[in-house]
Formats: structure tokens, C-alpha cells, sequence
């Protein structure tokens, strides 16, 4: 984020504590998306990604006056949101796929325009990531997300996660190779190569 | 040799690192010249462009236009939690911690939950050591402290020492006065937790003379005045982080009941402060039984010595025995990067074999009673520490150890309390514990197990006593109550939540011959029983009347928590810099 939006942000922030709660809507509509789309990778799961995104803004709001500024609000609210993630997954509750997601409530991805088989072959290949990804461990699946869909330095993921670099690094390369090898996995491909 | 050759083999995960633009100069040509050279080497660097792209490439979704709008219209009947409560720990939302996993928000309408959260918002916050007192009130004291290892015959034993929080003989008696005055102004903590202002006021009447008090209710107030929290922990600076919150009427250990989550919010807020719980809590999550939630989340920032000196009190509780309760009181995950060693096998055998990562934060799950808990971060306390310290301080709070202000008052008698440990326990096991059995309680006595602390074997067998303060012993113990009879059996094995043993058999003839000269100790001392229960009642929030009935217990955690709540800590250890 540029400078200029994190200095937007902390404004609304300002005015959603000094009671101006159209600030916090400023806030919950620039980063829902974003948000949501990082969690529809955590969780798996659209229904539960919307939901702890909801909930996740909910409590921002209620704990807002909380948030002292150390960091970004949306770091800030990204971990409220993955905490969330984590509870609810350990309650391991049924979820409803993407597609369909798609299919009942018509989620349509933001860019569309392709041939139909083409979509089809897409969103076959992004559910097998999902499920992939959700095969991965928490500690894993956390930095591959941080790294991947929000495009965290290392530095960054390593603030966040509270690890060292080196553990990122690590945990990111090993994540990758896992999830190579679930992708290969759930389409039949011969073991991988020792890595 | 030619190098261009016979590159250096590489970490794997450089090629990770390649491919996010994380590597500095020198190592991006060593990657390169690897990939040169080795063709299977750039399939997985490949492989890894390819899957980095796809993921980047997911389809990218949006919520519905009027997502914004419902969340703003839920806010409006949202209270923003107080100001003061900067870094207050909340209590956690009730959809998510007080139910049982069938009201959880799950089974409830969208509406509802949002009914639900927005009431949670609605809560005060709460103060963390409030949280041990919700069941304030209670009998049964668990543990308490004794005179161990003392010399009778010393007069500067009188002042008694220890690292458990030790009532001193040597108090002067304006002291005492000074602290039943504390003890009587003392509330109930369990009402201090939910107003803080309130508390703050009625704190500053009873503590102002009481350095106990101060440092029990430092930490409290601290927090609740949002004091600044260094975002990088120095050494020993602790980091004392609520969860979520357990449900106040929690009565009884009930695994269906516990809450199952960490609030979110306070764990974004430990974040800012450079804690991060949920990663502790998804470390833990393959030895968890109930989900991420801990009554308190401490860290640490421990010294070697201290890391190992907790693993071993870990692994021996871990392997004490048969007491199932107690078995569990401790789970751990991660320890140092050593050899196998029986921690590695205890780890093992609990079905955890994972990779150590040494940088990696050490995390404990300790589960038990306040007696357990009690002596697992007495374990904490072995290394000597200079006055002030915020481990001491911190600990010294939760009146778990005794204040370092007034272990300074101490210092000569620390080193008589060395010399009597020294010279009455030899060759004890150093860094064991050893938990006297409870006695029967009796009528008018306030009976009480004790936790004797080892010296270091060094020490204990030299006869030699220590000369200076940096020769204390780690650790030294004393008595709250002079009364105790003599036990008449070595080291009793775990055999309720009343009677706890750390012990390992080599220790366990070692153990009795402490055990012997504890009773000794006791009953020597047995005129400052007022005196020490006193004491013992103010800093322990032992409750009068119950000690005086002789309804032994004692918290360590600023309350009289039951003999049978149990509670869960988290544990954060930091490897000190």
C-alpha cells in the first residue's frame, strides 16, 4: 500500500474512533476484498471466508480503539480475520466448495469473459489449489497465503507471524514443495523427485 | 578446483528465495550457478515458478455490494471497547469461548451472531489476573510455600528467603502491619477485574505501603492503562497476554465447556506488541485437546539456562507418575536443538515428532491446577535475578514468587538460607522440586503441602556455605505455616491435586532427606505461623478465614483458586538475545 493509503486509513481509523462510523465502512470497503480473498485461500471455504470477514470487521470495530498504530491496519485486521479462521477450522466445520459456491449463489470470479471450457478448466485447477492449500498445516498454509496473496516481503510475513526470516523462508519453500506434491497427488502424477 | 564445476550444493529453499527476490547478490549468483549446473535443480525451481503463478493467479473474488453496508449497520450498535483498556485484555466474545461447541456461532443464525458479537462488544474489559479469580472465594489451597533446608539455629534464617515467595521472619512489624492492612483492603480480585478505575483507586489505598500489593497490581495496571509494551521484548521482559476469556461460572473442569479459541483481537493486539498467539497456538494445535484457549498467555524471554532448566521440570512432571492429572499438566512442543534426549522422547511418545527450530519461540501448554502451575513457573525463577526484574515482577504479580523489592530486603538471609539449605540436603537432583506431600488437614491448623526447592547439587554437597549473593542458591523455599507435622513418609508420589510430587527416582532418597529436614525446619519455626499465614494470606489472596480453618491452599495466583480449576497457560519462550 502506498503511503497515502495508509495514511488514509489511519484517518478513518481516527474518525471511526471520534464516532464516525461512515469512516469504518471507508475502511471495511477497501480492504473486504482483498481480505476475502486471502481468506477464501485459508479457510477453503467462501461461506466461512465471508463470514469471518464479517466477523472480522465486527470485531475491529468493537476493538478498535485497541489498535495502537504499531502496524497496518490491514495487518492488524488480517490477523484478527486469520485468527478467526483458525478457531473456526478447528471446529472443522463442513465447507462449501467454490464451486459450489458458485454454483448456488453465483460467486462469479471479478474477471470474466473466457470460453466456457477455458473457465472451466480454470476454476477445476484453482478448486484443486484450494484443496491443496487446505491440506497444508496452518504454519505452512500462513506464510504461502502471506507470500502468495498478499505479496508480504519476508521481512513483512516475519513481523507478522512472528518468526524469524530464515524460518519463513523456510516454511515458504517447504510449503510450495508440499503443495507441489498434493497437486500431483490429486491428479495422478508419479511421486516427486526427492527435493 | 574449478568452481564453476562443482558448484556448491545449495539449500533447496534458496530457490524459494529466488524466486521472491529475497536473496542478496552473492547468493543469487551461487543460486544461478547451481541451476546451471543441475538440471534437476531447475525442474523444481520450475516447478516453483509455475505454482507461485498459478496461486497468484486464482480467481479473485468480491463480496456483495452491500457487504460494507451490513457490517457499518452492525457497528452502529457496537460500543467500542473503553479507552483504558489499550491493552486490557477483552473477555472473550461468548459465541465464541463461553459456549459449548453446540451453541457455538455456528448453530446460530447470522443474525443472531451478530446480536451476539455485537453484546461481546458491548463487555468492559477485564484485567488478566482477574481472570484467576473468578472463582475466588473458593476453599481448598493448593499449595503453599515452606521453609525448606533452613538452619533452626540460625538466627538470620529467621528471615527466611525464596524464590516461591517466602514470608521473611525477618519482617519488621511495621511491615506486617503494613501488609494485614494491605491484606485487609484487599477485594476480591475477581471484582477488581471489571473496573478498572475502580480497582485503581481502591488499589492505591491498600498498596501504597505494600510492595507486594504494587507488584501485583503492577501488571494489571499496567495494562489496563495501556502502558507501552516494547514490541521487542528484552531479556526477561515478560509479555503477559489474556486469551479469550473462560467462562466465569466455570465451575469444574469440563472439556465441553472450555472455549476454543483465542479472542482475535487480543491476539491482533499481542501482535502489535510483537506476540504473536495464534502462531503459538496453530504450533500447539497437534497437542492441543481444546482448541487455542489459555486462561493466561505468558512470554518469556528465558536464558538458555532457564529454557533447559524448565524442560527438565517439564519433562519430569511430564514422566512423574501415574497421576493422569498430572501428567498432563505439562504438554510441551518444541525444546532445543539437542540430541535426543528424554525430553525428544517424551515428545515422541506424545505423538509429536517434529523438526526443532531453535529460533522458533519455545512454547508450553501447561494445564493444571494453581498448585501445578505454581511450581512449573517456579521453575522459572531459578536463575538468580537482580532486583527489578520484569520476569520477577511480572511473576511476583501473578503472586507466584515473592517480589524481588522484598527479596532485597532479604539478601543476608538469602545467603543463611543457602547455608542451611546446603548444609541439610546433599546431593539433591538440581532443578527438582520436590512438593512435600499435604498433610491431613487438621483442626485449627492451616495445613498446607509445601514445595521445597533444590539448590544446585554442587552447592548442596559442598560444605561449604555460599559467601556472597551471587552464590544464592536458585532457588530457596520457606514455610507459610509452622504447624505442618513432620511428614512421616520420603516423597510421596502424585496422588491428588493436593499432594504433588515432581520426583524422579534417582532423587527420590534425596527427596525424603529434604522432606526430613523441611518438617525440621517447620517446627522450629512454629511461633511465626501467625506471622507467615499472614503474610502468606495477603500475598497469595488466601482467604482468611478458610487458612485460618484450616483449609490449606494457596493460589500463587493472586486468588484463592480452587484445589481442583484447572487452567491453561500458554507459555511463549523466547531464547534470550
Amino acid at each position: 500500500m502506498t503511503d497515502d493509503s495508509l495514511n488514509q486509513d489511519q484517518r478513518w481509523v481516527e474518525e471511526a474512533l471520534a464516532g464516525k462510523v461512515e469512516s469504518f465502512e471507508m475502511l471495511v470497503r477497501r480492504h473486504q476484498d482483498r481480505l476475502f480473498n486471502t481468506m477464501v485461500c485459508v479457510t477453503g471455504c467462501v461461506h466461512e471466508a465471508e463470514e469471518v470477514v464479517q466477523d472480522a470487521m465486527l470485531q475491529a470495530y468493537s476493538k478498535l480503539t485497541t489498535f495502537q498504530g504499531k502496524s497496518q491496519f490491514y495487518t492488524w485486521l488480517y490477523r484478527i480475520a486469520f485468527n478467526l479462521s483458525v478457531s473456526r477450522n478447528r471446529k472443522k466445520r463442513p465447507r462449501v466448495s467454490l464451486e459450489q459456491a458458485q454454483d448456488d449463489h453465483g460467486l462469479d470470479p471479478l474477471d470474466e469473459g473466457e470460453r466456457p471450457d477455458a473457465s472451466m478448466e480454470r476454476s477445476e485447477r484453482a478448486q484443486q489449489l484450494y484443496q491443496a492449500l487446505n491440506q497444508l498445516s496452518e504454519e505452512y498454509r500462513s506464510v504461502l497465503v502471506l507470500r502468495e496473496m498478499e505479496d508480504f516481503d519476508y521481512e513483512t510475513i516475519s513481523s507478522m507471524l512472528d518468526i524469524p526470516v530464515g524460518t519463513v523462508r523456510s516454511r515458504l519453500h517447504r510449503a510450495r514443495t508440499m503443495l507441489r506434491d498434493q497437486l500431483r497427488e490429486s491428479i495422478g502424477e508419479p511421486g516427486p523427485a526427492s527435493s | 578446483m574449478n568452481r564453476m564445476n562443482n558448484p556448491e550444493p545449495i539449500p533447496e529453499e534458496l530457490l524459494s528465495a529466488l524466486l521472491d527476490g529475497e536473496l542478496n547478490d552473492a547468493e543469487v549468483e551461487q543460486v544461478n550457478r547451481a541451476l546451471a549446473n543441475d538440471a534437476n535443480l531447475r525442474v523444481t525451481f520450475e516447478e516453483l515458478k509455475q505454482l507461485r503463478g498459478e496461486l497468484r493467479s486464482l480467481p479473485r473474488h468480491s463480496l456483495s455490494v452491500d457487504f460494507a453496508e451490513r457490517v457499518t449497520a452492525a457497528c452502529r450498535d457496537v460500543e467500542q471497547s473503553p479507552q483504558d483498556g489499550g491493552r486490557a485484555v477483552e473477555l472473550a466474545p461468548a459465541s465464541l469461548s463461553a459456549a459449548p461447541v453446540a451453541d457455538t456461532p455456528r448453530a446460530v443464525g447470522r443474525s443472531n451472531r451478530l446480536r451476539m458479537i455485537m453484546a461481546v462488544g458491548a463487555m468492559a474489559a477485564t484485567i488478566l489476573i482477574g481472570l484467576f479469580a473468578i472463582n475466588a472465594g473458593r476453599p481448598d489451597l493448593s499449595v503453599a510455600i515452606n521453609d525448606a533446608d533452613i538452619d533452626p539455629s540460625s538466627a538470620e534464617q529467621k528471615s527466611g528467603t525464596s524464590e516461591l515467595a517466602a514470608p521473611a521472619d525477618g519482617f519488621a512489624a511495621d511491615e506486617l502491619a503494613a501488609d494485614d492492612i494491605a491484606a485487609r483492603n484487599v477485594p476480591e480480585l475477581d471484582t477488581m477485574a471489571l473496573d478498572v478505575p475502580a480497582q485503581r483507586q481502591e488499589f492505591s489505598l491498600a498498596a501504597e505501603e505494600s510492595l507486594v500489593e504494587e507488584s501485583r497490581n503492577g501488571v494489571a495496571l499496567a495494562e489496563a492503562a495501556d502502558a507501552p509494551v516494547p514490541s521487542t521484548p528484552v531479556p526477561g521482559t515478560p509479555v503477559l497476554r489474556f486469551d479469550g476469556g473462560v467462562p466465569e461460572a466455570a465451575v469444574a473442569y469440563d472439556a465441553a465447556s472450555l472455549p476454543n479459541t483465542i479472542d482475535p483481537t487480543v491476539a491482533a493486539n499481542a501482535l502489535d506488541a510483537g506476540v504473536d498467539l495464534a502462531d503459538g497456538v496453530q504450533q500447539l494445535e497437534p497437542l492441543a485437546t481444546r482448541g487455542g484457549e489459555y486462561d493466561v498467555v505468558v512470554r518469556l524471554v528465558a536464558t538458555e539456562s532457564e529454557r533447559l532448566q524448565l524442560a527438565s521440570v517439564a519433562s519430569l512432571a511430564s514422566t512423574s507418575p501415574p497421576n493422569a492429572d498430572f501428567n498432563s499438566a505439562v504438554s510441551f512442543r518444541f525444546f532445543e536443538s539437542t540430541p535426543r534426549s528424554a525430553e525428544a522422547e517424551v515428545l515422541q511418545d506424545a505423538g509429536v515428532e517434529k523438526p526443532v527450530d531453535a529460533a522458533a519461540p519455545e512454547m508450553r501448554v501447561i494445564e493444571g491446577t494453581a498448585a501445578e502451575i505454581a511450581t512449573i513457573f517456579a521453575s522459572l525463577n531459578l536463575q538468580p535475578v537482580s532486583t527489578g526484574s520484569p520476569n520477577q515482577n511480572q511473576l511476583a504479580a501473578l503472586g507466584i514468587v515473592e517480589p524481588p523489592a522484598m527479596r532485597a530486603k532479604r539478601g543476608v538471609a538469602r545467603e543463611s538460607l543457602a547455608r542451611g539449605a546446603a548444609s541439610a540436603s546433599p546431593a539433591r537432583t538440581a532443578n527438582m522440586y520436590a512438593i512435600q506431600p499435604s498433610q491431613s488437614p487438621r483442626p485449627n491448623a492451616s495445613v498446607t503441602p509445601s514445595i521445597v526447592a533444590n539448590v544446585p547439587a554442587s552447592r548442596a554437597q559442598s560444605a561449604v556455605p555460599p559467601t556472597s549473593s551471587a552464590d544464592d542458591p536458585k532457588i530457596a523455599s520457606a514455610t507459610l505455616n509452622q504447624s505442618v507435622p513432620q511428614p512421616q513418609s520420603a516423597m510421596r508420589r502424585y496422588q491428588s491435586e493436593d499432594d504433588v510430587t515432581i520426583a524422579t527416582s534417582p532423587a527420590s532418597s534425596n527427596a525424603a532427606d529434604a522432606s526430613r529436614n523441611l518438617s525440621k525446619a517447620t517446627q522450629s519455626s512454629a511461633g511465626d505461623a501467625t506471622q507467615r499465614s499472614r503474610i502468606a494470606q495477603r500475598r497469595f489472596g488466601v482467604d482468611k478465614e478458610s487458612a485460618e480453618s484450616g483449609t490449606p491452599g494457596v493460589s500463587g495466583f493472586g486468588g484463592a483458586a480452587p484445589a481442583d480449576r484447572r487452567y491453561r497457560i500458554l507459555l511463549l519462550i523466547q531464547p534470550a538475545e
